[in-house]
């Protein structure tokens, strides 16, 4: 066999092979820029066409329309009412998920797995859809009140009862807490776990209590993984469209930019709105990461003991399921009702629907306008994913395991949309595709394919790379250089060794981009247009705000196939990535 | 089995900042004899490991040339070196089994199905590993992983094998069992064998020769006997294992020595780099090298032979070790020295008592001052 060996390489090089070897030692640098310049091109210049739309006034660079916009007293009325709703949004989500994750990571009970995974099921639901149902349940007509009515709380007089949904900033609160806690859950998981559980008996040993040693040591080693999941929880409420659109609270910067960008004619203080939209948010990344995330980092912390989980009694385990169990009930109230009005022949004035039916469920996937915006979304979302396993991955690789120059910014870069919502990157797709422009055949008004699936790539990229980054660094180095020095090429190591060992959180970061990209609300609801165009989402809001009778059937008939969609994909997320899914939720 | 050479080797390892940079290999120039069982000992970061991923093709040295055989690899790729390798944390592939672990070497080399599938047989059997084969790693111990990893680098039957602390994930015991073991297999092969390791005792122990590092410079190459009895430095004599230093004048030639004056005492010396008189040196004594006797039972009265020299010297402390016991001894000069003797029914000697030290001449090593 050796001497098979001496005979390959002393065979003379030939020139191709010279040429390949030439350019080898620059491969790593040519793919980095190139990613960076796709990146560049799909996400930075977009949004740099916004902002310099805003900054124009007859021709020339101008404040004008920003100091208009910022002079606008319902302009910033709606601006404040934005930032109290994503701060009350944050804030609850916080005060939910850390007694929910505290238990989860110290204590150890039965059923304990069956209800954490319990608690992710929210999420495969976008709060707008929800609020469909919770309308029908909280409003002054709703099931809330004719339960009340039922044992006796509230009189047979209407004009008395209560509406619980009020101005609907409450609601759009409540809505995004029970949709967005989750992240916050798994990424407040993930820190306890990562924390060594000596540094906590250190403080038990000199004299700290339970609480205080948690509110000294273990909250302050969390807070970098707190805020990390806080600002993604924070800037999606500052952002969403859906939720308080359904919910008719209009008072929001989102919903009029939504009404604005909807025009033909996008009006330059349309621009300087989306500016300070993204000003903000970005701000607000910037203060949860580099302000609240720095200083001792629970990653930073290597655990040097294992952790002891504590044994939970009969009273324990039964207060964690109350606990559990309210929080899984309150949260999953909009699935069953997107549910129970899916399957309601009739649902009036009564509890549960009084006649049920699965005409709307078979509707939905027969009539040609909402099966069409079935396979546009499955057309979109395939379409993205494969984009964003392709440029994830090799960016991931690049910056776990090459040495490019600008590995920092590349990295950066591909967490840059996590700090831009979708409704601007939006904004900047309809910039870039106006009318007149060279690019106005992909534009919203004409065929929006291809700035859907960027639009979808681009904004769940950083899941792409932050799950793939996590398998890459959980895959010693060792075991690749042990192929390579036992003869495999780096593309050899790359699909025996690397792939094979990463797998998991490859297809876990690509079913769960998938499926996000399926229930996309901003870029959908703003970039298609034409009905013929329209993914799922947009179509359950056309058929939601279409004033029919079954109109709310309908919408959520088309919800609950995306639930199904969705709750398939967590299962197999979960499944393959177990605890490291957190690190997909991360800033 | 070929020879390994190493031509002034230098790595230099550069932070982002242009300014700072840190030489973890600092012109290394070695020779490795083909069959030969090599050792690079010295501590953390002092850049055995760095050297041996360098003759492997992992890292590339900022200057200098490695040659194998008579070929010099130093630009060519890790994958066309034909270097098999053990690492410290074995690197076996989890999502493959034992064998398939064991036939990508062959694999990478183009072997026909039947013969890596016999390779892998062979070195799983040579290992005591082959009812193992159709497990997964993660279902081996340490130990059998230990195995399996070296029976997957013997099995790509590689110009030179490189260990990289191969045994540091073991318990103690099995570390003991493993290193005569290791030994064996790896002379058995005839290959030629580069081991790193911290472990004092596992180079003097299986080595054919050790090169001491420190600091990113190789300080001493030799037989295990040469390097622990006659260091170069005190750095080489204190790292290999325990010993007394005294600083001395050379005094007068003594036999085929030399007479040391020092704050002890007078100590001969056999073996030494100068005679010069009036040299300064450091003297150096190995604690089990030092015969140690009661003065009240030393029935020789002072008298010694020619070439032993005898100290006087108060017993501080005695510490028993099982096998041997260990005296902390104050001589003049505020020296406080260790003598190692068998532990064996007598009565530990009590501290206070006065204690007669032979040091015979040989036994004494003369290190630069």
């Amino acid at each position: 066999m050796k001497k098979g060996i001496e005979t390959t390489r002393d065979k003379p090089s030939s020139s191709l092979r010279l040429c390949v070897s030439a350019v080898k030692p620059f491969l790593p640098n040519a793919l980095g820029g190139g990613v960076t310049l796709l990146l560049l091109a799909a996400l930075v210049l977009p949004i740099a066409l916004v902002i310099a739309g805003g900054f124009a006034h007859e021709g020339r660079p101008s404040l004008y329309w920003l100091t208009h916009a910022l002079t606008n007293r319902i302009l910033l009325g709606q601006l404040v009412n934005g930032l109290a709703l994503a701060a009350a949004t944050t804030i609850a989500c916080l005060f939910v998920a850390i007694p929910l994750a505290v238990i989860r990571t110290r204590c150890s009970f039965r059923g304990a797995g069956v209800l954490s995974a319990l608690l992710l099921v929210p999420l495969i639901l976008p709060p707008f859809v929800g609020a469909l149902s919770m309308r029908r349940i909280l409003a002054q007509g709703g099931v809330l009140n004719r339960i009340l009515l039922d044992v006796g709380i509230l009189g047979q007089r209407f004009q008395d009862w209560p509406d619980w949904l009020g101005s609907g900033f409450a609601a759009v609160v409540v809505l995004q807490v029970l949709h967005l806690f989750p992240i916050l859950y798994l990424n407040a998981s993930a820190a306890l776990a990562n924390v060594d559980p000596a540094s906590t008996q250190a403080a038990r040993n000199l004299g700290a209590g339970p609480l205080r040693a948690f509110w000294k040591i273990t909250l302050p080693l969390i807070r970098p993984g707190l805020f990390a999941g806080g600002t993604i929880v924070f800037i999606w409420a500052f952002t969403d469209i859906g939720t308080p659109l359904i919910v008719g609270f209009d008072e929001v910067l989102p919903v009029t930019l939504f009404q604005r960008l909807g025009q033909a004619d996008v009006s330059p203080l349309t621009y300087s709105l989306v500016f300070i939209l993204l000003a903000t948010a970005v701000s607000a990344y910037v203060l949860g990461k580099f302000v609240f995330g720095r200083s001792a980092t629970a990653e930073a912390t290597k655990a040097s003991i294992a952790e002891e989980t504590r044994r939970l009694g009969p009273a324990g385990t039964l207060g964690a399921w109350l606990l559990f169990g309210t929080v899984i009930f309150l949260a999953l109230t909009p699935h069953i009702g997107v549910v129970l009005t899916a399957l309601s022949k009739r649902w009036v004035n009564t509890v549960v629907p009084s006649v049920f039916t699965t005409e709307y469920l078979s509707f939905v996937i027969t009539r040609p306008a909402t099966y069409r915006s079935i396979l546009n979304s499955l057309m979109y979302a395939g379409a993205s994913t494969a984009v964003d396993i392709a440029i994830g991955c090799l960016a991931a690789w690049l910056m776990v395991r090459s040495k490019i120059r600008g590995r920092t910014f590349l990295d950066g870069l591909c967490m840059l949309p996590l700090a831009v919502p979708g409704l601007i990157l939006a904004a900047g797709y309809v910039a870039l595709t106006v009318k007149g422009s060279p690019l106005e055949a992909i534009g919203p008004m004409r065929n929006p394919f291809i700035i859907l699936v960027v639009a979808y790539s681009v904004r769940r990229l950083p899941f792409v790379v932050r799950g793939v980054s996590a398998g890459l660094q959980q895959v010693p180095v060792a075991m690749e250089e042990a192929g390579r020095n036992l003869g495999a090429s780096r593309a050899g190591v790359i699909f025996r060794i690397t792939v094979p060992l990463i797998a998991a959180n490859i297809i876990a970061a690509g079913v769960l981009t998938f499926a996000f990209a399926m229930l996309e609300v901003s870029d959908s609801l703003i970039l298609a247009q034409l009905e013929n165009h329209y993914p799922i989402t947009k179509e359950i809001y056309r058929q939601m705000s279409s004033g029919n009778v079954d109109a709310a059937a309908i919408a959520s008939s088309l919800g609950v196939y995306g639930m199904i969609l969705l709750g398939g994909t967590f299962a197999v997320a979960g499944a393959l990535m177990g605890k490291r899914l957190g690190a997909i939720f991360r800033a | 089995m070929k020879r390994i050479r190493l031509e002034n080797i230098v790595k230099v390892f550069r932070s982002g900042l242009r300014s700072a940079s840190a030489t973890a290999v600092d012109h290394v120039s070695l020779t490795i004899e083909p069959g030969e069982f090599f050792f690079l000992l010295g501590p953390s970061g002092c850049g055995k490991t760095t050297l041996l991923r360098i003759i492997a093709g992992l890292t590339a040295p900022s200057s200098g040339a490695v040659w194998l055989g008579d070929r010099d690899v130093t630009n060519l790729p890790v994958q066309h070196r034909n270097t098999a390798m053990v690492f410290q944390n074995y690197a076996l592939w989890p999502h493959m089994t034992v064998r398939q672990n064991v036939e990508f070497g062959p694999r990478m080399r183009g072997a026909p199905a039947a013969t890596r599938r016999q390779q892998a047989a062979d070195n799983l059997a040579r290992v005591e590993m082959g009812p193992y084969a159709a497990r997964k790693p993660n279902q081996l111990s340490g130990g059998q992983q230990q195995r399996v990893a070296l029976a997957r680098a013997l099995a790509a039957q590689g110009d030179c094998l490189l260990l990289d602390e191969p045994l540091s994930n073991l318990d103690a015991r099995l570390r003991l069992h493993m290193r005569h073991e290791l030994r064996h297999l790896v002379k058995s092969t005839g290959i030629t064998a580069v081991y790193v390791t911290h472990d004092q005792k596992e180079a003097l122990s299986m080595a054919d020769r050790v090169a001491v590092m420190n600091a990113g410079k190789v300080v001493q190459i030799g037989r295990p006997e040469e390097v622990y009895n006659r260091p170069a430095t005190k750095f080489v004599a204190d790292f290999l294992g325990e010993a007394n230093f005294v600083p001395g004048r050379i005094s007068a030639p003594a036999g085929g020595g030399v007479r040391v004056e020092t704050a002890v005492g007078e100590l001969l010396a056999a073996d030494c780099p100068s005679r010069e008189i009036g040299r300064n040196v450091l003297c150096c004594v190995r604690p089990e090298r030092i015969e140690l006797s009661a003065r009240s039972a030393d029935t020789r009265g002072g008298a010694a032979p020619n070439d032993t020299a005898s100290l006087t010297a108060t017993v501080a402390e005695s510490v028993y070790l099982g096998e041997m016991r260990q005296y902390l001894c104050d001589l003049p000069g505020g020296n406080r020295w260790k003598i190692s003797v068998l532990a064996g029914a007598d009565k530990a000697i009590p501290p206070g008592a006065a204690v007669m030290l032979r040091v015979a001449a040989r036994d004494v090593a003369l290190l630069p001052a």
